[in-house]
């Protein structure tokens, strides 16, 4: 359905299923979902806990332990379009090493603690860019200035329990960078940071984009770096898609209440007086999705129909789809509106 | 969110001026010099019968020790802390004791906030017994008091590991509740929770402090959030009030460049303005409260033009610009009206 | 089958032979332990009628031992007679942590089998004077019956002095699991309350207990016992005093640990913002969730207790003949490996199979009460 330049789209997801296999049975933790990301282009994830997000990156960069995981028959993940669901763990290797690279949430935990920072990036540049001892170094070196540590070669032989969480979250990005590659997967980048910290990040995210013209997948729980960074949006809920589309339609014209529900929740900084309107209840349990629509038990508007499952509604535009049978009707109205 | 008797000349519930919180920090056994890290270093602030006063800053700025010191959770240094007119830095055992039945605490951490082999009504049960309220009924009080929270009663039974977040973040509102305070310490109540819940508890919030007229200190790093939820607002860096204004006021003109770059520097749900935007980003990180840079501690990192010696050398104080409205910044009267 | 026929089926089995419910329901660690013990008395109380009545107006060791067989009759009968109700009807409503725990521990067969070993020692242990074929220290012909090997008789023979050495396992079980259980439960009193208060008050209480903990600590245990010994008469109260005032440096160790990061815990300030006094805080608050690991330390400690008791017992410094120990047992058979190889041996395995019994119960403690390995 999407075709630029006739290449087709860099990354593409089709009908992935990953689920578990628990103490409290299978839980469907992505259950078919299906997204594409071009070239250069930022695709945003956005959901709560529990919806999937997370395990749809793990699935992408095969970094899911099977067993308890498993992705199902018919799921599909095509990069340049080479397959990689089923890829040999050799291949993944390469391709994480050389193509696509993830940042996490906690950069503390993804770093080792007993090596001193320069060395952890020096190490991958020799692995898979092959560069002598020295190249290695002036490189990472090199990379910690384009993230924007300042005194790089003196922070070269810093601990990562020397660096502050910001500063961590640069390393990782540097480490990420080492490979020049043109997927990046950044799973709550700026989570666990602060908002001064965070604008930095972002800022830096946007700057290598436009200078690498590296495609970047966001997950986020968080709608407002969802729109101060994404070209399109895919919102998950319940290990399944509800709603695509470019960044400025999720915003200005929510198709799925889900959607709208998240919207409303948020505090809004330039309309303070405004009551929230939560969406009640919370994200059921991967184990026992609900029957037919999976959001019905907590949307304002639910009826009869819901009880069948929705399929993605197509509205007309390229990539914007609802899982609504209402989605074509115009955008959704708020709980609070008096329906 | 305001009970509506905002009576401006009325004396305030609660009075800060001066509040120092320092630890003491050991480093080795064999150079030892005793630094301190002076988490909260002078702090001023009113809050209102039945008003919130919000306290936003960024991690390590002090706001939650702040919180905790004023109900005296830990021992502040300095300062004084004025409850109803009663000094509480004075309070002896019993007096304490008294004083936590009026000011009570809901922590962050929803998984670690309550104790995990404590059954809910028991829990609930032994603040009642400990303070002999509830009467011969305590157990109708527990129910009464799950409800009020949005809880049901045949959760009294139930351990905490059976809820969900957000029902976690309900009981511990209902404890702090259970002794029937004026005031309550919310210590980022809501920023373990998912946005969906978030709103939930943040209504609850507001709900109770209407029908039960309490007072709230609300602190959190989420500027909507405060601005959504504070008639006043304080901002914190460093150990230090660095800005106060009425909620309405600090977001459409901040006077502090602190507060400016906070500001900016949070994403807004509005893709199609995120052009027009500018954003200032403050180089570098919030030094360490050990040793805090010299003369007004936000100096290195201040993006004002007119930036000078005395900024470098000497530490403002917090001033009155306009009515109720205070900063510390030598440069505020610049910053003023755009 | 409805569930409330299953039930009425259960509690109907249950009255024929107690455990069998359990046992058909799939839950075998429990269900062996009442059929076992219930088994049991009843052996105790056809084969042994005569000693069972002599025992009534007995010494108290005697009578103990009567009221053990008569609860192994009694408690898994109305145990599995109410259990099974629940058997069939599933459904429970609240779930505490403990719980879950007993959950997690029942899952690790050896773990559960290593208990029920423990549960039978004790039980035995407890019955010893009516089920012991002899009395320990009666000698028999020193000239016809010394050195005697197996036989029906003698069903693990007997030593230099002619006295049963199956007996005088039974009575030695006694003294060893004695020794241990009280030893350790003298130094997990001692260290839970030290360690918790230490690392709840902090300051100068702190580190007036912690430097008293070092200084125990560095005291080699060996030598201070064996002055100790030296000093006065041995006797089974002074090792088991030694031994428990000894051991507890360990345990106010690991729970000041617990306490000092259960303080940071908010739950914990929460009960300080409450006005909670100290001591409820402490007793009611602290020390429930820093046990885990007291519990696990403690299992260990019981075998180690075990081991060390025996050892001190070889070297002739704990319990003195003619008083049946497993150590003194090993001792006085050193001589005679050869020749009369059971009386090393029997006490020999005892020991072994005592203390790993006790550390599979602890290694399954430590992973059913670890709730990281929980989801």
């Amino acid at each position: 359905m999407t075709a630029v330049g006739g290449a087709g789209p860099m990354l593409s997801v089709a009908n992935l299923r990953t689920w578990f296999d628990t103490d409290q049975g299978t839980a469907r933790a992505v259950d078919g979902i299906s997204f594409d990301v071009r070239a250069g282009e930022t695709v945003g994830i956005v959901g709560e806990s529990g919806c999937g997000k997370t395990v749809t990156s793990l699935s992408i960069l095969g970094l899911l332990p099977t067993p308890p995981a498993r992705i199902l028959e018919g799921s599909s993940i095509r990069y340049r379009g080479e397959e990689l669901v089923g890829a040999s763990a050799r291949r993944m290797r390469r391709l994480r090493g050389n193509e696509i690279s993830m940042i996490f949430q906690e950069p503390m935990s993804s770093l080792n603690p007993v090596y001193p920072i320069g060395d952890q990036i020096a190490e991958v540049l020799r692995l898979h860019r092959g560069l002598g001892r020295k190249a290695a170094r002036e490189e990472a070196v090199r990379l910690l200035d384009e993230v924007g540590i300042a005194g790089a070669d003196r922070r070269f032989d810093e601990y990562p329990h020397e660096l502050s969480g910001g500063m961590r979250q640069r390393v990782m990005i540097a480490m990420a960078l080492s490979c020049a590659p043109d997927l990046l997967v950044a799973d709550e980048p700026t989570t666990a940071l602060d908002v001064t910290i965070q604008a930095q990040i972002l800022e830096l995210l946007a700057d290598l984009r436009r200078r690498r013209g590296m495609a970047v997948l966001l997950i986020t729980h968080d709608l407002g770096v969802v729109a101060e960074v994404c070209d399109r949006v895919v919102v998950m809920y319940a290990g399944e898609v509800v709603e695509r589309g470019t960044v400025e339609e999720i915003f200005a014209d929510a198709r799925h209440p889900y959607t709208r529900g998240l919207l409303d929740s948020l505090p809004s900084i330039d309309h303070p007086e405004r009551r929230l309107e939560p969406i009640p209840g919370t994200v059921p349990s991967p184990t026992r999705w609900p029957e037919g629509c999976r959001f019905r038990a907590r949307c304002h508007l639910a009826e009869e129909r819901c009880a069948e499952p929705q399929a993605l509604v197509e509205l007309g535009r390229e990539d914007r789809l609802a899982r609504c049978w209402r989605a074509t009707a115009g955008p959704v109205a708020s709980a609070g509106s008096g329906a | 969110m305001s009970a509506g008797r905002r009576g401006a000349d009325k004396e305030p519930l609660l009075r800060v001026r001066g509040l120092r919180t320092y630890f003491p920090v050991r480093r080795g056994t064999v150079g030892r010099k005793a630094r301190v890290l002076k988490a909260v270093d002078g702090v001023d602030f009113d809050i209102g019968r039945g008003e919130t006063l919000g306290l936003v800053g960024e991690s390590g700025c002090g706001k939650s020790t702040t919180g905790r010191s004023i109900l005296r959770l830990i021992e502040p240094d300095e300062g004084e802390i004025f409850f109803d007119g009663e000094d509480v830095r004075a309070l002896d055992r019993r007096g304490l004791r008294r004083y936590r039945r009026r000011a009570q605490i809901v922590f962050q951490d929803p998984f670690g906030s309550l104790n995990p082999r404590v059954s809910v009504g028991a829990m609930l049960q032994e603040v009642l017994r400990v303070h002999g309220l509830g009467g011969a009924s305590r157990r109708d009080r527990v129910v009464e008091l799950l409800e009020r929270v949005g809880l049901r009663a045949e959760h009294v039974d139930r351990y905490p590991h059976e809820f969900s977040g957000g029902q976690r973040q309900r009981l511990g509102i209902a404890r702090a509740l259970s002794v029937e305070p004026d005031f309550l310490v919310l210590d980022e109540p809501v920023s373990a929770l998912d946005v969906s819940v978030q709103a939930q508890v943040v209504n609850l919030l507001e709900d109770l402090q209407r029908e039960l007229g309490l007072t709230y200190l609300f602190i959190a790093h989420d500027l909507a959030l405060i601005e959504h939820v504070s008639d006043h607002v304080a901002v914190m860096y460093l150990g230090r009030v660095v800005e106060t204004a009425p909620a309405a006021d600090l977001y459409r003109e901040p006077l502090h460049p602190y507060t400016r770059a906070l500001l900016s520097a949070v994403p807004r749900p509005d893709p199609v303005g995120r052009a027009q935007r500018r954003r200032i980003v403050l180089p570098g990180d919030v030094p360490s409260p050990i040793d805090p840079p010299g003369g007004c501690p936000f100096h290195p990192r201040c993006p004002h033009p007119d930036k000078d010696e005395t900024c470098r050398s000497t530490l403002p104080s917090l001033e009155d610009w306009a009515p109720g409205r205070r900063a510390a910044c030598h440069k505020a009267r610049d910053n003023g009206p755009k | 089958m409805t569930d409330r026929q299953r039930g009425f089926v259960g509690r109907a089995l249950s009255v024929v032979l107690p455990g069998s419910p359990q046992l058909l329901a799939g839950r075998w660690g429990p269900g062996v332990g009442a059929l076992l013990a219930w088994s049991g008395a009843i052996w105790v109380l056809f084969a042994r009628t005569e000693r069972v009545r002599g025992a009534l107006g007995g010494a108290w060791d005697e009578r103990l031992a009567v009221g053990t067989v008569l609860a192994a009759l009694v408690v898994p009968w109305v145990w599995s007679w109410r259990n099974a109700g629940r058997v069939a009807g599933r459904g429970e409503v609240a779930v505490s942590q403990w719980d879950l725990a007993v959950r997690a521990f029942s899952r690790n067969r050896t773990a559960v089998a290593g208990l029920l070993v423990i549960v039978g020692l004790y039980a035995i242990a407890l019955v010893t004077p009516l089920v012991a074929p002899f009395d320990p220290n009666l000698q028999g012909d020193l000239v016809t019956e010394r050195y005697v090997g197996l036989s029906a008789t003698h069903p693990l023979g007997t030593d230099q002095f002619a006295r049963d050495v199956l007996s005088r396992l039974l009575y030695g079980a006694r003294i060893s699991l004695l020794i241990g259980f009280v030893a350790v439960t003298i130094s997990v009193t001692i260290g839970t309350v030290l360690g918790a208060v230490a690392g709840f008050l902090g300051g100068w209480v702190d580190t007036v207990i912690m430097r008293f903990v070092d200084m125990v600590i560095s005291f080699p245990r060996l030598v201070l016992l064996i002055t100790v010994i030296a000093l006065f008469e041995p006797s089974i109260f002074l090792i088991t005093a030694v031994l428990g005032l000894t051991q507890w440096p360990g345990t106010a160790r690991i729970v000041r640990g617990e306490v000092l990061s259960l303080r940071e815990r908010e739950f914990i300030q929460a009960t300080e913002a409450l006005g909670y006094s100290k001591p409820r805080i402490i007793f009611k608050h602290l020390i429930p969730n820093a046990l885990a690991p007291v519990i696990v330390a403690a299992t260990l400690g019981i075998g180690n207790t075990i081991v060390l008791e025996a050892g001190l017992s070889f070297l002739g410094l704990g319990v003195q003949p003619p008083t049946a120990s497993w150590g003194t047992m090993v001792d006085a058979g050193r001589g005679n490996l050869l020749d009369a190889w059971w009386l090393s041996t029997f006490p020999g395995l005892a020991i072994v199979f005592t203390v790993l019994s006790f550390n599979l119960v602890g290694d399954g403690l430590r992973d059913a009460l670890d709730p990281r390995l929980r989801s």
